[in-house]
């Protein structure tokens, strides 16, 4: 099949981010070029401009078309191993860069960790199902997994766990190489080699060329959900918080099941903005116009009923027509215009995001050298302070910072354990207080444990805590940011009147979508109801209630402080301390008098010489208008 | 707290089957029992929305009397009954919660009209459906419908023909309803792989071959059916093209639900030649309020449940259809448990597997002959089913394997378990040698010439290792190549040579391939590739012993 040529529409939507990504590198440049900096932090900077890549997830149910999907969105049709039955067993990341990058794949296979969690204890499903007493689906996941060992040691040999923790890496992306790591295996006789290591393959990370993209792109492709295979499923919804953007990608043979709602709500802790559902596979039914229709009224209205976003965008198109290699195909089957889309939500929400970091952090440098530069001409200070009084007024400065954000973020943490457990405390009372009355009237056949307000709670206690966090985390920074700018009027010359650093962006928390995991009461629906037959009393039920709720909300507590909180204070850790060092490093030069007579020379060439002067200023107009760009909420430190 | 149908039955184990004895009712009784025994065999259409169901149930009744959607259709559960009379008609009553029933006009009869009761039961006049009364049931994982009611109709049914659409085919969700429905119904139902029509023959067959492995034991048969084919075989709900309908599936289907249906039937006739009746002087009473379809049914239960002292007679007759339904559950229990071939009805006495009072039943008990007397037409196919179904011929061996009877047996588990113990001391012995390995060999990467590279295990032909490889399938290339060293060393090994392989050295026009067996362990090797006008060979080799000391296996 011929690769496909750039869409003009879709060129134009991607441009948009081409061009907020040239803007700032370019204001980048000029600062580096006009003031000779040297310094290690505008280089990091220009490089991580350079390099950003925003995340696209395609995720949905086993047979949705997610792999074909990538091959029309990469503009490389049939790439990725497509098949009739389930086929990816891996997640597999294609960075699709511009026409002419060298390609590369790499698969990871499991840790030696995940390896042995996998398979002893059947990994996260099987620590739900044995929390639960889920005896038969714990045993089902047992049986899957002594089979899948006994399929890698046929296909692999006696020593195939000698792989684990390892990577195979080449220096080609082809489908044969592919069949062999991502698609689950195939019988047929010739075809022995597809799959052989899919069983320990935990991840793909292909580098390829696109002849479509001109800014690069990360396209994640997951393995289907609601696969029988159930092992599989586990590798999907790990990847999903470090996406941009989530594609649901549904099948219009049968639009929106219950597990599609599922997989919707898994989502929604994502802004809605960052959600689109493509409704794929529309070339094979018979009256697509009519039909369409009729799925989006459908849609909207499952959607409405299940208290979900349902104004979310809704594309209709099918990704195998649309690498049919016919001129125009790409725009006819829908594919172009789900681009078009995610480049213009993507423009608009995450890559702005991300690239107003990167101003404001190169903004504080490139602000004190056009203030430094129009004063060069001005009286020296008397009496300044020299390198190393400076470095110990710094000390200072970073470890009172350091002391105030490890007290925020001890206390953080206590809220948000403190609150988990309130609420599970509350959901256990009020489901007790259900099942009592349910119980008393005998109306268990429709009851179940109410998952939707607890994910809800835990969200909004999530959400509203990390909110609380960022303020205080706001006011240690601002706090901190005075005290450095005294250190610079200190250091700079008499005349001028003040300065302002601006606070670097805070990281905007990650998504919990470890909240929208699958929970052990979710697990099988007629559990209850077996339970209900089963037990003798009332009491004795709400003891086994309490029970599993107790230790399935503790447990999904205790993974949103591993898989979100702790990141995210590590995050917020590095970003603070990337603003301390930017700044140490600018004093210090400042500071240091055997370099202070060259640098005031060049200061003073630089201010000499308007024409490079007016450059920096209007490269600080630039950095200043992208970093106020959507901000609102950052503040602004003013100097005393 | 027995509100679930099959609970009760689990705890209802037949009292009399050991000692062998008839049970004798009265007349009234064994005439609701006998009617109960000679009912047609009823078979539930399920699946999830959109899976083909409603293009299914036209093509078996021979007429479009559901719209086919791609969004889900919403109607309650719907008995289809065959009735030569009703001519062209199709005459609907709503069922409401209650068991009572309303007649529907004629022009009511339409998806709108139908939605208002909780079940519709339609006569027609389908002969597809002479063997067995079909009800179509709304379908699973639809977001705008709660499943529940699939649960009160597989109470009611003796088999189930469950929709799976060959592109989406049978996904978990869909695994996990039918495995929680009971279990009675697997060995009896069909998996019909619906819409075979939107495949190719090869993609079919990797669907069926999947789908054989996934849910081959969950069902007794597995049937592909192409609805729109069936409808081109049909004129006016008569077969006039038997090709078209021969491939469309339609025709195995009937079949395979036919034999089912006759063998259900015989079964029951079966069971009723243990009943005697007694008193010669019926009481008479007026016609109870008999059950008549799996709604009414339904409905006696539920006012059984409901009511807090339940009339004699609704207990008399659900005592009788339990037993009834009991007895039969024991029976293919039974049937299930007994070892291949030495079920035979009539030399199995001394078989302590088979319950005594089957060891009754024999060809000469005329169950036969009241089988073949009942309205269901069995095909000739469906006889030896029934034979099979007493007993009298040996069970396939593709009835469920003996251990399902007996899954709940906590000793198995155990021992289970223990193995688990000891292969956790394996990992762990191997996970702890692994840990000490060492399999980098990216170094290679800066020869120059360097074209790739890998480490490979020559007993299995296991890539350990991979570098580069842009232009060489290193995969392929590990797997030969461990011919070469095998075939090197048993050369070796006839010469009489005491010695161990240092290098291998290839030349090819364009390449130099070097082969280096590891020095403390020759059964795994390297292998790089170098372009020959830019490799300096002397150094590669160097190069390689080098990173050979970095490698720890």
């Amino acid at each position: 099949m011929t690769p496909l040529a750039p869409d003009a529409a879709h060129a134009a939507g991607m441009a948009r981010i081409d061009a907020m990504r040239d803007r700032l590198a370019q204001a980048l440049a000029t600062c580096v070029a006009a003031t000779g900096s040297t310094s290690q932090r505008l280089t990091a900077l220009e490089r991580a401009t350079a390099e950003y890549a925003p995340t696209v997830t395609l995720i949905g149910q086993v047979k949705a078309g997610k792999t074909a999907l990538a091959n029309a969105l990469s503009g490389r049709p049939g790439l990725l191993p497509v098949q009739v039955n389930p086929y990816t067993a891996v997640v597999t990341r294609l960075l699709l860069s511009p026409p002419g990058t060298s390609e590369r794949s790499e698969f990871d296979f499991f840790g030696d960790a995940d390896w042995r969690a996998l398979t002893e204890g059947g990994g996260a499903l099987g620590a739900i199902a044995r929390r639960a007493e889920l005896e038969d689906e714990a045993r089902e996941l047992a049986d899957q997994i002594a089979m899948m060992r006994e399929t890698a040691k046929a296909k692999l040999g006696q020593h195939f766990e000698t792989l684990v923790g390892r990577n195979h890496a080449f220096d080609t992306v082809t489908t044969a190489l592919l069949e062999r790591y991502v698609a689950a295996g195939d019988e047929e006789p010739g075809r022995e080699h597809v799959g052989r290591y899919a069983e320990i393959t935990r991840a793909a990370r292909l580098i390829v060329a696109s002849p479509v993209v001109r800014t690069p792109l990360v396209l994640c492709d997951t393995p289907g959900v609601n696969d029988p295979f159930l092992v599989r499923e586990q590798v999907t919804l790990s990847g999903l918080s470090h996406s941009d953007i989530c594609v649901l990608v549904l099948s219009a043979h049968q639009a929106l099941t219950t597990v599609d709602v599922a997989l919707f709500r898994l989502c929604a802790t994502l802004d809605v903005g960052r959600i689109v559902i493509f409704v794929n596979r529309m070339d094979e039914l018979e009256d697509a116009a009519g039909q369409r229709v009729e799925i989006e009224r459908r849609l909207r209205e499952a959607l409405t009923r299940h208290a979900l976003p349902s104004n979310v965008t809704i594309l209709f198109g099918s990704a195998l027509a649309a690498q049919s290699g016919e001129p125009g195909a790409d725009r006819a089957s829908g594919v172009a215009a789900l681009r078009e889309h995610l480049d213009a939500s993507l423009a608009d929400s995450t890559v702005r995001e991300h690239f107003r970091a990167l101003a404001l952090e190169a903004l504080n440098i490139a602000r004190i050298e056009l203030l430094v530069a129009s004063k060069a001409e001005a009286e020296h200070r008397r009496t300044r302070p020299g390198r190393s009084e400076t470095i110990v007024a710094l000390d200072r400065i970073v470890a009172e910072t350091e002391r105030q954000l490890q007290e925020v973020l001890k206390a953080l943490h206590e809220t948000l354990v403190r609150r988990v457990l309130v609420i599970g405390r509350e959901i256990a009372d009020r489901e007790c207080q259900v099942v009592a009355e349910e119980a008393a009237t005998r109306r268990v056949q429709g009851w179940a444990v109410d998952t939707i307000g607890l994910r809800r709670q835990l969200k909004e206690n999530y959400d509203a805590t990390m909110a609380e966090g960022i303020t205080s985390v706001g006011a240690v920074l601002e706090a901190s940011a005075r005290r450095i700018e005294r250190l610079y009027m200190a250091l700079l010359p008499p005349d001028i009147d003040g300065i302002a650093l601006d606070l670097p962006a805070l990281p905007t928390p990650r998504p919990p979508v470890a909240i929208a995991r699958t929970l052990s009461v979710e697990l099988d629906a007629s559990w209850w109801r077996r339970l209900l037959m089963r037990e003798r009393g009332i009491e004795e039920l709400q003891r086994r209630l309490r029970g599993v709720l107790d230790s399935e909300i503790t447990a999904l507590g205790e993974e949103v402080i591993q898989r979100h909180f702790k990141p995210f204070v590590a995050c917020i850790g590095d970003v603070v301390r990337d603003f301390l060092s930017a700044e140490a490093e600018r004093l210090i030069a400042l500071a240091d008098e055997d370099a202070e007579a060259e640098r005031r020379a060049a200061m003073a060439a630089l201010g000499a010489d308007p024409e490079r002067l007016d450059a920096l200023a209007e490269a600080v107009a630039t950095l200043e208008a992208i970093g106020a760009e959507g901000a609102g909420q950052q503040r602004k430190a003013t100097a005393a | 707290m027995s509100f679930d149908h099959d609970t009760s039955l689990d705890a209802n184990s037949a009292p009399d089957s050991e000692t062998g004895v008839s049970k004798l009712v009265t007349t009234h009784a064994y005439a609701r029992l006998a009617r109960f025994a000679l009912r047609r065999p009823r078979v539930a259409v399920m699946g999830e929305f959109s899976a083909g169901k409603s293009s299914l149930v036209n093509a078996l009744v021979g007429r479009a009397i559901w719209p086919t959607k791609v969004t889900a259709t919403h109607l309650p559960p719907c008995w289809l009954r065959h009735d030569p009379s009703a001519g062209s008609e199709l005459v609907g009553d709503a069922v409401a919660a209650d068991g009572s029933r309303r007649r529907l006009a004629r022009d009511a009869l339409t998806a709108e009209g139908m939605a208002e009761g909780r079940a519709i039961a339609v006569s027609l006049d389908a002969p597809h459906l002479a063997g067995f009364d079909l009800v179509d049931t709304p379908g699973i994982s639809d977001p705008l419908l709660s499943d529940d009611l699939i649960e009160g109709v597989a109470g009611q049914v003796e088999m189930v023909i469950w929709c799976t659409a060959v592109q989406q085919a049978w996904r978990q969700s869909e695994r996990a309803r039918w495995r929680s429905l009971p279990r009675r119904l697997r060995p009896r139902s069909v998996l019909v792989l619906t819409h075979a029509d939107r495949l190719a023959p090869e993609d079919l067959a990797r669907v069926r071959r999947r789908l054989e492995r996934e849910a081959g034991d969950l069902f007794g048969a597995m049937v592909e059916v192409a609805s729109p084919r069936a409808q081109a075989a049909l004129d006016g709900g008569v077969v006039v093209d038997a090709d078209a309908w021969a491939a469309s599936g339609l025709a195995r289907l009937l079949e395979v639900v036919n034999a089912q249906a006759a063998a259900v039937t015989a079964h029951r006739a079966a069971l009723l030649t243990r009943y005697l009746a007694v008193e010669p002087e019926p009481e008479p009473e007026p016609e109870p309020a008999v059950a008549r379809g799996p709604f009414d049914a339904l409905a006696a239960w539920n006012r059984i449940r409901e009511a807090q002292g339940p009339g004699d007679s609704d207990e008399e007759l659900r005592r009788s259809l339990l037993q009834l339904a009991a007895d039969y559950d024991a029976w293919a229990a039974g049937a299930r448990v007994s070892p291949t071939g030495a079920a035979t009805a009539g030399v199995a006495d001394t078989n302590e597997t088979v319950p005594a009072w089957r060891r009754r039943v024999g060809p000469t008990d005329g169950a036969l002959a009241m089988a073949t007397e009942h309205e269901a037409r069995i095909p000739a196919s469906g006889v030896t089913s029934i034979l099979r179904m007493l007993g009298i011929v040996p069970p396939r061996t593709e009835t469920a394997p003996a251990s399902e009877g007996v899954d709940d047996g906590g000793g198995d588990r155990r021992d289970d378990d223990g193995g688990d113990r000891q292969d956790d001391q394996n990992d762990q012995k191997e996970s702890e040698i692994m840990k000490d390995q060492m399999t980098d060999i990216s170094d290679l990467k800066n020869l120059n010439g360097f074209l790739g590279a890998c480490l490979v295990d020559s007993d299995t032909g296991l890539m350990l290792g991979s570098e580069g490889g842009a232009s060489i399938d290193l995969e392929v290339a590990a797997a030969g190549n461990t011919e070469v060293v095998k075939s090197k060393s048993s050369v070796m090994r006839q010469l009489g040579l005491d010695d161990s392989i240092e290098d291998i050295l290839i030349t090819l026009g364009t390449q130099f391939h070097l082969i280096r067996p590891l020095e403390r362990n020759p059964s795994v090797f390297m292998y790089v590739a170098l372009d020959k006008k830019q490799a300096n060979l002397g150094m590669a080799r160097l190069q390689v012993k080098k990173v050979e000391q970095q490698i720890r296996l």
